[in-house]
């Protein structure tokens, strides 16, 4: 959508000029927080989303789930307002406030009318700098993540991306539950919880994106308000790097009817420089209706309802994850069809057109992605995460573009060496057995 | 992961929207910009501009759904759907799935009891072609034997995933049977395993040279776009196919209910036990329509925003559940439901969520809901019709289905102004009629337990 990025080193709290264009700006709050905006005057209401780098990955060991249930409680009453005190200062003004955590970060997210614009920016900072953590709250919201994790045992597909987990990162953060088990769950007090949001919810850990009706010196203004009070620094440390393993096949024996199978391999991260030509291979493999996989498991074969791959950059790893579900008698079919077309990418590469089906596909997909001012505010919120620059907008397009079909095929190579695929299965499958390759 | 062409349950809501026509417009406009016309050969079309962004969301809903097949031949409308996105290289359905990749969109369709929709989200400048294309796809379908038989297959595995895998989604079909003994939503959107396994050939065509043509078919473009644009990119495409007359809509009756009913669903599987709690509702179409506006913000008293009436009570204040709402369901042509739902905490039974849940019925039906309340849940109301601004698609949505369900432009462009009109009164008197024992389908998910 050919965003015009201006980056504005704004004065604290001086009205940074209206880059040209509709841009992005980046503007630094007098405590020094930054924060990337994208003005969007047409409707009257405000999108933010923060992030703090960490999340659930540093979860102290036997106190797995602690940044999900943080991220439960954290509307849950804070500073003068207990829970049902605070809940209803959100619904009195529409206030949208949320939290959760990933594996490497915790999110927060507050959409508002520009009207309550004070109000919600007063409630944020009540959450983020004085949660309450009350003993009832606390257990309320431990009795919903315990009955959470009941009903995540029965489901398949949740038992099968958790066993993949485990298996891939052994020792290792994104190995545990993201919401921990019975046991750590049971072990959470609320001095961890408060432990918690002193290590995380810091001034100098926050990723800030704003869209939506409201100028620079208001955006600085919410935010300084918002997150000014928190404390400069945190304690969280850094994830440590890792790698998945490979080439296993876990079941997870479970009474269903059909299997879901996971698969995956270690794959290029962010920082790496075939990454772009991992995203091109990916999206040819398992991306949309004419993808490989697609094509050759549900087209042709009619063998499973959802079959797809994505490339995960995660902060401290990459991987490349693929899923089926299929009827138990198919599994090893199934199985056998993926590794058929891993196999012929990894031989012959991918013909020009694919290569350029998916190039185009790439490039496109960004600017339809940035439909709303809440899906605004998450990208250029990613964006930072992954750590890049406001100018990636820009020059993401030519960094797929200069992609080749040679760099796809080594990376297939690379990606797609036999007996290497990890996958885990829950169901009961047919015709596949467990065991190392 | 996204999963492609899911099948049933799709219910667009309106908008749990509002009451702020404070915007400067007058009366008669839409608060959201739309403007509507109509082809020649009957098509009906709606223009809803949002000019932030040079990308535009295309849908083309048909009048036709689940609740229009025959008994026997359940899954048909949701089957032929997948259908349209099989055929050849050269084919309509293929050159669009191309079309939208190339410009990096995304395109998919959903299958309701009353329509059927299909969508795409584009950058402006493929606007045309996918419209040229998604035109010659309503008459030129051409799929062959071989990717009928794969397509039926990729469907069961969808009912397996969705239904049998889910054990609250059991529950949910064995209720719909239930409830509605005549009506065809007492019968799944995506069929019976053994309809789906059958429907033969002949059927799914006739289904689709019987239902699919302009004049039973709405189309929807939010974006980039106003109507002075949008018509004649419609007429060069739509305009194009000849009329057809639609066939009617006639379906067999509900009678009404006159006892209470109930079931238990014991699965091993079932880990986390809960009740579902159903009555029969005027649904906008068919039924009262103030006393659907009414039943509608009762909902949002009852089960919106972070402070909302049931989980209040039955979550926080009791501690007896790990969660309770409610939810109105009047999006319909036929029968509406208003549902209720609660799951008790581990180790307490849901006798006692029940008895706490009907204890707030018996309140609800005593004494109304106050000013206050009303109050907030307008307010929420309609700042949720702003929010709901901020996504084009999410609008395009709810004009296209209220449009499919054959409610005139005016009326929904209107709904804010009658949801505000909506007084305490009125959602008390909604309550009473509505919220009637003989009326009621209650449905219990248990793990399996032991012995008889």
């Amino acid at each position: 959508m050919g965003l015009v990025l201006a980056l504005l080193a704004a004065m604290a709290a001086a009205p940074a000029a209206r880059a040209e264009g509709g841009g992005i700006q980046v503007l630094t709050t007098p405590s020094g927080i930054r924060l990337w905006l994208k003005e969007e005057p047409a409707i009257p209401m405000v999108a933010l989303e923060i992030a703090f780098p960490g999340g659930a990955a540093l979860d102290p060991a036997g106190k797995e789930g602690l940044a999900a249930m943080a991220a439960a409680l954290l509307d849950e009453g804070a500073g003068g307002l207990n829970s049902q005190a605070f809940r209803e200062r959100l619904d009195a003004s529409s206030i949208r406030m949320s939290f959760r955590t990933g594996r490497d970060a915790f999110h927060g997210s507050l959409t508002t009318l520009v009207r309550h614009l004070d109000e919600a920016g007063e409630l944020f900072r009540l959450a983020l700098a004085a949660p309450r953590f009350d003993p009832g709250p606390v257990e309320r919201i431990r009795t919903r993540i315990l009955a959470h994790l009941a009903h995540d045992r029965e489901d398949p597909h949740a038992r099968a991306w958790q066993a993949w987990a485990a298996a891939a990162f052994p020792g290792h953060a994104y190995g545990r539950a993201l919401d921990g088990t019975p046991a750590s769950v049971a072990a959470i007090a609320a001095s961890d919880l408060a432990a918690f949001a002193t290590a995380h919810l810091a001034r100098d850990r926050v990723r800030v994106a704003i869209a939506g009706a409201i100028d620079a010196a208001a955006a600085i203004a919410l935010v300084e308000r918002a997150l000014g009070g928190l404390p400069e620094r945190g304690t969280a440390p850094a994830i440590a790097r890792t790698e998945a393993a490979s080439g296993r096949i876990e079941i997870v024996e479970m009474a269903t009817p059909q299997s879901v199978i996971v698969f995956g391999l270690p794959a290029p991260g962010r920082d790496d420089p075939d990454f772009y030509a991992a995203q091109v291979l990916d999206r040819a493999l398992g991306g949309g209706s004419e993808s490989r996989l697609f094509r050759e498991v549900r087209g042709a074969r009619g063998l499973a309802y959802a079959v797809s791959s994505g490339l995960y950059s995660r902060q401290a790893a990459g991987l490349w994850l693929g899923q089926a579900a299929t009827r138990n008698a198919r599994a090893g079919e199934v199985l056998a069809v993926v590794r058929a077309v891993l196999a012929e990418a990894a031989a012959h590469g991918l013909g020009v057109e694919e290569v350029a089906d998916a190039k185009a596909w790439l490039k496109g997909a960004l600017a339809l992605r940035l439909d709303s001012n809440r899906s605004i505010a998450r990208t250029l919120l990613a964006i930072q995460l992954d750590g890049l620059g406001a100018d990636y907008l820009d020059r993401r397009a030519g960094l797929i573009e200069r992609v080749t079909g040679d760099d796809v095929r080594r990376v297939a190579q690379r990606l797609f060496v036999p007996g290497d695929l990890l996958v885990t299965i829950a169901g009961r499958p047919e015709g596949i057995v467990a065991g190392d390759e | 992961m996204a999963t492609r062409r899911h099948g049933g349950r799709a219910s667009p809501r309106f908008p749990v929207l509002a009451a702020v026509l404070a915007l400067a417009l007058p009366a008669a406009a839409s608060p959201f910009g739309a403007e509507g016309f109509t082809l020649a050969n009957g098509m009906q079309a709606v223009a809803i501009p949002d000019r932030r962004a040079p990308i535009v969301t295309h849908m083309v809903w048909y009048k036709v759904g689940s609740a229009d097949e025959r008994p026997g031949f359940t899954g048909t409308a949701h089957l032929l759907e997948h259908l349209m996105f099989k055929g050849g290289p050269q084919t309509a359905s293929r050159q669009l799935a191309a079309v939208v990749a190339r410009h990096g969109g995304s395109d998919n369709a959903f299958t309701g009891y009353d329509y059927t929709a299909y969508h795409q989200a584009v950058p402006r400048q493929a606007l045309e072609q996918v419209m040229q294309l998604e035109a010659r796809r309503m008459t030129g379908l051409a799929f062959d034997d071989a990717a009928l038989e794969a397509e039926r297959q990729v469907v069961l595995e969808e009912r397996r995933q969705r239904i049998d895998a889910d054990p609250a989604a059991i529950l949910g079909e064995r209720l719909r049977a239930l409830q509605f003994q005549h009506h065809p939503y007492g019968w799944p959107v995506i069929g019976h395993e053994r309809d789906i396994a059958t429907l033969p050939r002949a059927a799914i065509e006739a289904f689709y040279r019987r239902h699919y043509a302009p004049g039973n078919a709405v189309l929807v473009v939010a974006g980039d776009i106003d109507a002075a644009e949008l018509r004649p990119l419609a007429e060069r495409s739509y305009g194009a196919i000849p009329a057809a007359a639609p066939p009617p809509r006639a379906r067999p009756d509900e009678p009404p209910q006159s006892a209470p009913r109930r079931l238990t669903h014991e699965d091993p599987r079932a880990a986390r036990p809960g009740l579902q709690l159903l009555y029969r509702a005027p649904g906008y179409i068919s039924g009262d329509r103030n006393m659907a506006h009414a039943l509608e913000v009762l909902a949002e008293i009852l089960s919106g925003g972070a402070s909302a009436r049931l989980h209040r009570h039955l979550v926080v204040e009791s501690g007896a559940a790990v969660s309770a709402g409610a939810w109105y369901g009047g999006e319909v042509l036929g029968p509406g439901r208003f549902g209720f739902w609660a799951e008790p905490v581990p180790g307490r039974g849901v006798g006692e969520v029940e008895a706490l849940l009907r204890a707030e019925i018996a309140a609800l039906l005593a004494h109304g809901v106050s000013a206050d309340e009303l109050v907030r849940a307008k307010a929420r109301i309609a700042a949720s019709l702003i929010y709901a601004r901020d996504r084009a698609a999410t609008i395009a949505r709810w004009y296209g289905a209220w449009l499919a369900l054959g409610l005139a432009m005016e009326e929904i462009d209107a709904w804010p102004q009658r949801i505000a009109a909506v007084t305490a009164a009125d959602i008390h008197a909604a309550a009473r009629a509505v919220l009637v024992p003989r009326g009621e389908t209650m449905g219990i998910l248990l793990p399996q337990t032991d012995g008889p």
